[in-house]
């Protein structure tokens, strides 16, 4: 039996290896601070600004490969990884610490210092009467299946790896950064790339799709306008991709745009013969984007033959001046406590 | 109400744009902008209907894109044969990473990255030779023994399951075969004494639906083929596509060796179902029958070729045949409704066997020795799992092959290896050097300075009809690259030396060549996406994409 307790907690802790590292120390803001200097002059090139630069790890997410601890990350920083691009750096043990002391700081992203519920105590059971009533969250978002489905389900999270699947599950996307300046911008310069591109050749017009499925696009955006949403879009959904935290979780309640995820991210591109399609931005440059439209087609198109591309603003409105900050905070709570249930 | 209407609508919606049917499969022919399953039709042939690209103008094709891999080992090559659907491609990078590209931009989609179990053991490179697609879901074997499907829209994985055990040396680097509603495949492992299979998994959940032991059980058909225990480590592997007949409702899988390789002396008897195509039925996997290669092999010769199904006249008579040209440097012609032996001619030099009984077995004269053998062909093969084709256009079989080659053989009588799980089970690895008939650039190296005349790659094109070599087009080094043919008469191959290139398909003819920097160890493919024609192939560390230009 004890062997069984045992296999049963370490599983449990091999099962969430790859996921939320768990801070040993707290961290003086002047350890942040020092951190932040040597980090952007050391690590941003490779790791980005958010820390999500690298696939498998996410410092805004507490993500990494296979630290576990703080002094996991202090060894890996002055050692390196071999066989990888980590290489090893000179830094002191204290100088890694402080290192390590900005990218726990990270976590929630770098406005994660901006909460104005930081010193306030949520109240779940408030929480979800707010989310039911007063904010009328439930209109627009599911818990566990019951609600409305427009936005993320922010009941338990998936199974882990999505469908159970062993191995390192990473389809994940690739960064994907705003393009266009939002919807209605016209990509910029417009000279049209690759030479000689005109008339018939190019994409233009409707989105190809080989002739075989006719490419419909366009006819299943998500509601917009509809009732106020409310909560937590896109951070707190079901992709098996680790906890939000609160920080998150207030950000996307105050700003939905700014914290949604790209899954929930509503992608749209107007061609120049005005075919519109929306759907999920998967990938671009330069020349084209790449989406997955909303019938689950994947779409290429040169941004040469598109007048307009880039994020819709989430449907779901600020409630910066709808919910006082304790209510911000109770919902918050309750929203967390439907994951530790 | 509205909702639920709403999503009716959408999921009806979805449904609707289900990529790939069963029945688009089985009509690949008639959407020639597309290639669907490994070769490309299930018939085998790798050949396009695509017209854009003639031999008179194959000299302007351009690069269009290049799709780098991510991560491989040294011994890891590109073997995957990509699947197009709709302007989207996927692939497979080495190992296992799967990843769905615009087939016009080269830019990704998503890409999925498997990790293999570290108990992973290959004999032969940490390869994949590609995907199949059903409906929306993409299904990959792993080196690790696995089968995965993933959505073909966002990369996720649906389900993962196992097939083999991979400490016991069980990989699946075969791409897998659709038939109806199922997805088949079977493992490779020949050369760690694995005990061979062909199996259908349901393509919703992964269940297994039937299984076909290649090394039968005691008792069952074929099992008489065997003594005492040596079935249990027989082999019989799977790695290369079968083929399936509509009409006749029966596949086609070439069985790979027998276990251990090169020395026999442990497992006397004929040793069923290995060196053999087996008929099968998708719907049971019961065996309709059977054609065996090289009864009791010893030189490792495999029949993990893909079988060519076509119907030509035959002795004034129009006659369903399958076309097999053999690693043991053999072209076979059988009967693919019975299995009937009807030709079986030299491709290149072969030393191993006087012609064949009237039942079409061969008359096996050498084996290993203690003082060694010469064999032609070499331990390689005259050809392997690299794919040959046909084109209806011109009538003529095209193989991939290694001309002139031999090896040493060497055992020590009596004393077959002992098996122990997990380790390789072959007896003494052949030479490869005799004489001046060594093997060329069995070596990866930069250079080759060899002078041996006569060893070397070639395409060669074969009348079925007749046996008859209508042409050959010789490489100073050996090839591993398929061959892909056009009904414009173009034919597209490569080899190690790192050369793609276009011949006539009528002659045999350069028309066009570029280097490509790394070995080419695949089929080339070609699609259509936007209304212009492409052509793909992989060599060394990436996949090219070529088009006419502009």
């Amino acid at each position: 039996m004890p062997t069984r307790i045992f296999a049963l907690v370490l599983g449990t802790i091999l099962a969430l290896g790859t996921a939320i590292l768990a801070q040993q120390h707290s961290y003086t803001q002047a350890e942040i601070d020092a951190g932040s200097k040597l980090y952007d002059s050391n690590c941003g090139s490779c790791h980005g600004e958010n820390g999500d630069k690298i696939v498998g790890i996410d410092f805004s997410k507490g993500t990494f490969k296979t630290a576990r601890t703080d002094d996991d990350l202090i060894r890996i920083i002055r050692n390196g990884v071999p066989n990888t691009g980590m290489p090893p750096n000179p830094f002191s043990e204290t100088q890694a610490n402080t290192i390590v002391a900005y990218v726990r700081s990270m976590l929630g992203g770098r406005l994660a210092n901006t909460s104005v519920i930081a010193s306030l105590t949520g109240d779940p059971a408030r929480g979800k009467t707010l989310f039911e009533t007063k904010g009328n969250c439930v209109s627009c978002h599911a818990i566990n299946g019951a609600g409305g489905s427009s936005g993320p389900d922010l009941g338990a999270p998936a199974p882990a790896g999505r469908g159970g699947g062993r191995g390192a599950a990473a389809a994940a996307p690739l960064p994907a950064p705003p393009v266009g300046g939002g919807a209605g911008a016209p990509p910029a310069g417009g000279a049209p790339p690759q030479g000689g591109a005109g008339g018939g050749r190019g994409r233009g017009g409707a989105p190809r799709g080989g002739g075989q499925a006719g490419a419909p696009v366009g006819g299943a955006a998500p509601p917009a306008g509809g009732p106020p949403a409310a909560a937590a879009a896109g951070a707190g959904g079901r992709g098996g991709r680790g906890a939000p935290t609160p920080q998150q979780l207030e950000r996307s309640i105050v700003d939905p745009s700014a914290e949604m995820t790209g899954e929930y991210r509503v992608y749209q591109v107007v061609t120049k013969s005005n075919v519109t399609a929306k759907g999920t931005l998967l990938n671009q440059d330069t020349f084209s984007v790449q989406m997955r439209d909303t019938n689950d087609k994947l779409m290429s198109y040169w941004k040469q033959d598109l007048k307009e591309y880039g994020f819709l603003p989430s449907p779901m409105p600020s409630y910066r001046n709808v919910l006082t900050p304790q209510e911000i905070a109770d919902v918050v709570s309750y929203l967390i406590s439907l994951r530790s249930n | 109400m509205l909702r639920r209407v709403t999503f009716m609508i959408l999921l009806a919606a979805t449904l609707a744009s289900a990529q790939v049917s069963v029945d688009r499969i089985t009509r690949a022919a008639q959407e020639p902008g597309n290639w669907l399953t490994y070769s490309g039709n299930y018939n085998g042939h790798r050949y396009s209907t695509l017209t854009q690209i003639t031999p008179d103008n194959v000299k302007n094709l351009e690069l269009q894109w290049v799709l780098q891999v991510q991560q491989r080992g040294n011994s890891d090559k590109w073997e995957a044969s990509p699947i197009v659907v709709d302007g989207v491609l996927y692939t497979v990078r080495p190992p296992n990473d799967v990843v769905a590209v615009d087939a016009i931009t080269g830019r990704i989609f998503w890409a999925y990255n498997h990790n293999p179990a570290p108990t992973a053991r290959v004999c032969c490179g940490r390869v994949n030779r590609g995907l199949a697609i059903l409906g929306n879901t993409l299904f990959m074997g792993t080196i690790d023994g696995r089968l995965l499907a993933l959505n073909a829209a966002t990369g996720a994985v649906l389900w993962n399951v196992p097939v083999g055990a991979p400490e016991a040396g069980y990989s699946v680097t075969v791409a897998p075969l659709v038939v109806k509603d199922k997805v088949i495949i079977g493992p490779a492992g020949g050369e760690y004494g694995i005990r061979g299979f062909i199996t259908a998994y349901s393509p919703v959940d992964g269940k297994e639906l039937w299984r076909f032991n290649t090394i039968p059980s005691p008792g069952d058909p074929g099992s008489e083929t065997w003594k005492g225990d040596a079935w249990k480590t027989g082999g019989g592997s799977i790695w290369t596509t079968g083929t399936y007949d509509p009409d006749l409702n029966l596949m086609y899988w070439g069985v790979g060796n027998p276990g251990p390789d090169w020395n026999g002396d442990g497992r006397p008897g004929d040793n069923l179902y290995t060196e053999s195509v087996v008929a099968l039925d998708p719907d049971t996997g019961k065996l309709k029958w059977h054609y065996q290669f090289t009864p009791h092999d010893e030189f490792d010769f495999d029949a993990t070729q893909v079988p060519v199904l076509t119907d030509i006249p035959w002795q004034g008579s129009a006659r369903k045949v399958m076309l097999f040209a053999n690693r043991n440097g053999m072209f076979y012609v059988l009967d693919r409704t019975n299995g009937k032996f009807l030709s079986g001619k030299p491709f290149t030099r072969v030393n191993w066997l006087d012609g064949f009984d009237a039942n079409g077995r061969p008359k096996r004269v050498l084996e290993p020795s203690a003082a060694g053998t010469l064999v032609y062909p070499n331990n390689q093969g005259a050809t392997n799992w690299y794919s040959p084709s046909y084109s209806p256009r011109t009538g003529l079989f095209y193989i991939p092959s290694w001309t002139d080659t031999s090896s040493v053989y060497r055992k020590d009588p009596g004393n077959p290896p002992i098996y122990t799980e997990g380790a390789q089970f072959n007896g003494i690895f052949p030479t490869v050097a005799f004489g001046t008939d060594s093997l060329p650039a069995m070596a990866a190296t930069p250079t080759n300075t060899r002078l041996t005349p006569g060893t070397a790659g070639a395409v060669q094109a074969f009348d079925p009809r007749t046996g008859e070599r209508k042409w050959s087009f010789a490489m100073n080094d050996v090839t591993d690259a398929g061959v892909l043919t056009t009904s414009t008469n173009v034919l597209f191959s490569g080899g190690r030396e790192g050369y793609f290139y276009a011949l006539d398909a009528r002659d045999g003819k350069l028309l066009w060549k570029t280097q490509l920097g790394g070995s080419i160890a695949n089929g080339p493919i070609s699609y259509l996406a936007n209304g212009r024609q492409y052509v793909t192939v992989a060599a060394g560390n990436a996949m090219f994409v070529f088009a006419l230009r502009q």
